[in-house]
């Protein structure tokens, strides 16, 4: 199969800097967690629930700081093949360890002493870019539970075709294309998560990180887009809610 | 330095001694006749096909235990409890049921999965399920607050393995009827079940309460009756009702004869 | 997941309430009226069937229905028990553990009534060749003690959505093995329930109070109901398996046979209507994203 055609056209019909339909809802579930997420990047789809700050459990209180859970729940259909992963599965293990490690350096924790943030993040479908996707759905429910955060995070893959940079890998490309995913910090050039599990030619890096943090900065600014979408609507309702009562 | 009067026993503990043999003989010979005496047949008088021989009080280290044998069937239950539980207030004791067949019933590696396992399997989990909502509503767990009480079902070996095990079901519920009885739990009623054999199994209380009420009812997948029609159902209960009862009366019969 | 303490007094009103002779429910609903429920059916690109349900309390379900082709090892003994295996069902509930009671008891009952209403002779692709359906439900949430309503309405419609590719190579393989091969063209697909005469089953717990019956009882609902009932319905009849349940531990009393029927009339008159509500929205293919 023909990754990138000589007309500069993805297999499924991007060009190289393109991202995939990015679609995202916040505050889907209102009822059953206090934060909530849906985020698609193309075929990848992840719902995220999110509950607390509230009291730990003994063993897990920390008097300085609040700490973070976050599980990774994969659904046994969410591969083509059906394939049941174990709740101890290594990969899941260590993606959920470096979401965590990820988000403990953006959630303002020092504001939540003894107490406990738990998000569980549920995998539908994949269909490459999976730690991005977690990333972007992991922001937008922390942002609905209204939890104090230094900045945005956004994440999105990039990979090396030959000489050509592709952006926003989906799974075909992943199997096949060297790629790093990253997490950029709000509207920055910070980088808070690198993720790189093959090799990437080393004089290509800088050129990726480039076309992968313009990528960020636009599904930042997609994020940014729903969360104002939601607070209109209910600034709207709370309005309507007041002068009924007035 | 530690304490170790704790291991080493009080300075002043007089040794272990032994009765003289004659004595151990003559406790022994007590035990037997004790034991020849519980021995009772208690059979169904109209149901006529099913021989039940029952033994309770075997396990000594539990509250209170049944042994039942069915022809081929022998099960064991036993029962723990009321015993305090630890951690927070609860106002009512909380029951737990848990039925395993023995690893060695290797008829078919569905049921028991062979040694060293921690987990039920599917139809122990069912049967244990099935037992414990029949018993949830019959012991008064009020009555015991900050307890537990756990029924221990063992399947020494069945009979037939028909996918459902309605009539094991059925003699697991009777069982772990009078292991209750001799453990000496409060309940409202003692139950009792009856089944048909394909489809169904009700457990039933039937004296104190004004009506005959129904504490389990389970119609199995692989039936071929007619269940659509309210007649064929009420007639399939009646007729269970009918075997729970029958076994009801002799198993007060038993049970006046165990205390004379 | 939600614990529902009531205190003594709560208790006693809303049992009182609820055993009247016209009960009154804390919602004000009907004994046969569900809560509002939203759902929506295939989103998922990967999976043959696929549905979601959310009842007004936020408890969510998620299913999924995947066939894949296995190979018949076929001994005419028990061909009967190797197409049985053709289905298999897997249950994953948010915060329990997958060998937990109440898992592998609600997924054994749900298979146990599937088996029978799911057109096994359309799995059968050849002589050789089979479709295995892999059934897979994701609880995200849920408020109940044993939330087997949400689960089979899930599963329905799941089912319901299902469709298999088209098979273009031979049907008959019994002397020479072939790979089967499957139309590329989704539009000529089959819906597994498409022409069948078989729908697939229907469970719902219903809470028993003194006379009366509640179908969707509610968590305080099932906190002060006297035992619980759960029936199978399919193709406009009243099926089994049928079996109480335990919805509530505390002052628990049996019920008598004339409650049963209660029930099995109550869902005998819901059944269709709900039958008709969930194929609506399975029939209605605009909306293809869940949230």
């Amino acid at each position: 199969m023909e990754l990138y055609s000589p007309e500069g056209l993805r297999v499924d019909g991007r060009r190289w800097n393109e991202l995939r339909r990015f679609y995202c809802r916040i505050n889907t579930h209102p009822i059953v967690a206090d934060g909530s997420a849906y985020v698609e990047a193309g075929n990848t789809k992840i719902v995220c629930l999110l509950n607390g700050p509230h009291e730990p459990t003994r063993s897990q209180m920390n008097t300085q700081k609040g700490s973070l859970d976050i599980k990774l729940h994969v659904s046994p259909f969410s591969t083509t093949e059906r394939r049941k992963v174990t709740r101890n599965d290594r990969r899941i293990q260590e993606l959920s360890t470096i979401l965590k490690n990820t988000f403990e350096q953006v959630v303002i924790l020092k504001n939540y002493p003894r107490t406990i943030i738990e998000v569980n993040v549920r995998v539908l479908a994949q269909d490459g870019g999976l730690l991005a996707a977690c990333c972007n759905a992991i922001t937008l429910a922390l942002v609905d539970a209204g939890i104090a955060l230094y900045d945005y995070i956004s994440a999105v893959s990039a990979g090396v075709f030959d000489n050509q940079i592709l952006l926003d890998l989906n799974r075909l490309e992943e199997q096949d294309l060297s790629s790093v995913t990253i997490g950029v910090v709000g509207k920055t050039k910070k980088l808070s998560l690198v993720l790189s599990e093959t090799r990437l030619p080393q004089d290509r890096l800088a050129k990726v990180f480039e076309v992968a943090v313009n990528g960020c900065h636009q599904l930042k600014d997609q994020m940014d887009a729903q969360v104002a979408k939601k607070g209109r609507e209910k600034a709207i309702t709370e309005e309507l809610k007041t002068n009924w009562v007035q | 330095m530690t304490d170790r009067r704790r291991i080493l026993g009080p300075l002043d503990a007089s040794p272990l001694t032994f009765e003289s043999e004659s004595v151990i003989s003559a406790l022994e010979g007590e035990a037997s006749s004790k034991f020849q005496l519980k021995k009772l047949h208690v059979s169904q008088p109209s149901s006529g096909d099913d021989k039940i021989f029952v033994d309770m009080g075997l396990v000594t280290n539990c509250e209170g235990s049944c042994y039942m044998e069915i022809d081929n069937t022998l099960i064991q239950v036993s029962v723990y409890g009321p015993r305090p539980i630890r951690g927070s207030f609860i106002d009512t004791a909380t029951l737990s049921v848990e039925c395993r067949f023995l690893p060695f019933l290797t008829e078919s590696k569905e049921f028991a999965n062979g040694n060293g396992r921690n987990s039920l399997t599917e139809i122990e989990q069912r049967l244990s399920s099935f037992v414990y909502s029949c018993f949830v509503n019959t012991i008064i767990l009020s009555k015991y607050p900050k307890s537990s009480i756990d029924i221990f079902i063992k399947v020494i070996s069945v009979d037939s393995y028909d996918t459902n095990f309605i009539k094991l079901t059925n003699y697991l519920v009777n069982c772990a009827s009078l292991s209750i009885v001799d453990a000496q739990i409060e309940v409202k009623d003692i139950i009792t079940a009856g089944y048909i054999p394909t489809s169904i199994v009700t457990s039933f209380t039937n004296l104190h309460l004004p009506n005959d009420k129904i504490v389990g009812l389970y119609i199995s997948d692989d039936t071929d009756a007619e269940i659509d029609d309210e007649k064929v159902l009420s007639s399939m209960i009646m007729e269970c009702n009918k075997k729970a009862r029958d076994l009801r009366s002799s198993l007060n019969k038993y049970l006046i004869q165990l205390v004379k | 997941m939600f614990k529902i303490t009531l205190s003594p007094a709560e208790r006693s009103y809303l049992h009182e309430s609820l055993s009247c002779l016209s009960p009154i429910r804390p919602d004000a609903r009907l004994n046969k009226q569900f809560r509002p429920l939203e759902a929506t059916c295939s989103f998922l690109p990967g999976s043959n069937g696929s549905a979601r349900i959310r009842m007004a309390d936020g408890a969510e379900c998620l299913a999924s229905v995947k066939a894949k082709v296995v190979s018949l090892q076929l001994n005419n003994a028990n061909s009967a028990q190797h197409l049985k295996n053709l289905i298999e069902v897997d249950l994953d509930i948010n915060g329990i553990r997958d060998d937990s009671n109440l898992s592998s008891t609600i997924a054994s009952s749900l298979k146990g009534s599937l088996v029978k209403h799911i057109p096994l002779e359309k799995l059968r692709l050849t002589h050789r060749y089979a479709f295995k359906l892999f059934i897979d439900i994701v609880v995200l949430s849920h408020s109940s003690v044993y939330p087997l309503t949400l689960l089979s309405l899930a599963t329905y419609m799941a089912l319901k959505s299902t469709k298999l590719p088209l098979l273009t190579s031979t049907v008959n393989d019994r002397d020479i093995e072939e790979q089967p091969m499957f139309s590329d063209d989704w539009e000529s697909s089959l819906a597994l329930f498409g022409d069948s005469s078989l729908s697939p089953p229907l469970l719902f717990v219903v809470a028993v109070v003194k006379d009366n019956i509640f179908i969707d009882p509610s968590p305080e609902e099932e906190s002060v109901s006297e035992n619980g009932i759960c029936l199978t319905y399919a193709n406009g009849k009243i099926i089994s398996p049928l079996q109480t349940i335990s919805l509530s531990p505390k002052d628990n009393t049996g019920i008598n046979s004339a409650q049963i029927l209660k029930a099995h009339a109550l869902v005998k008159e819901i059944g269709p209507l709900v039958v008709k509500s969930l194929d609506e929205i399975v029939s209605d293919d605009s909306i293809k994203t869940i949230f």
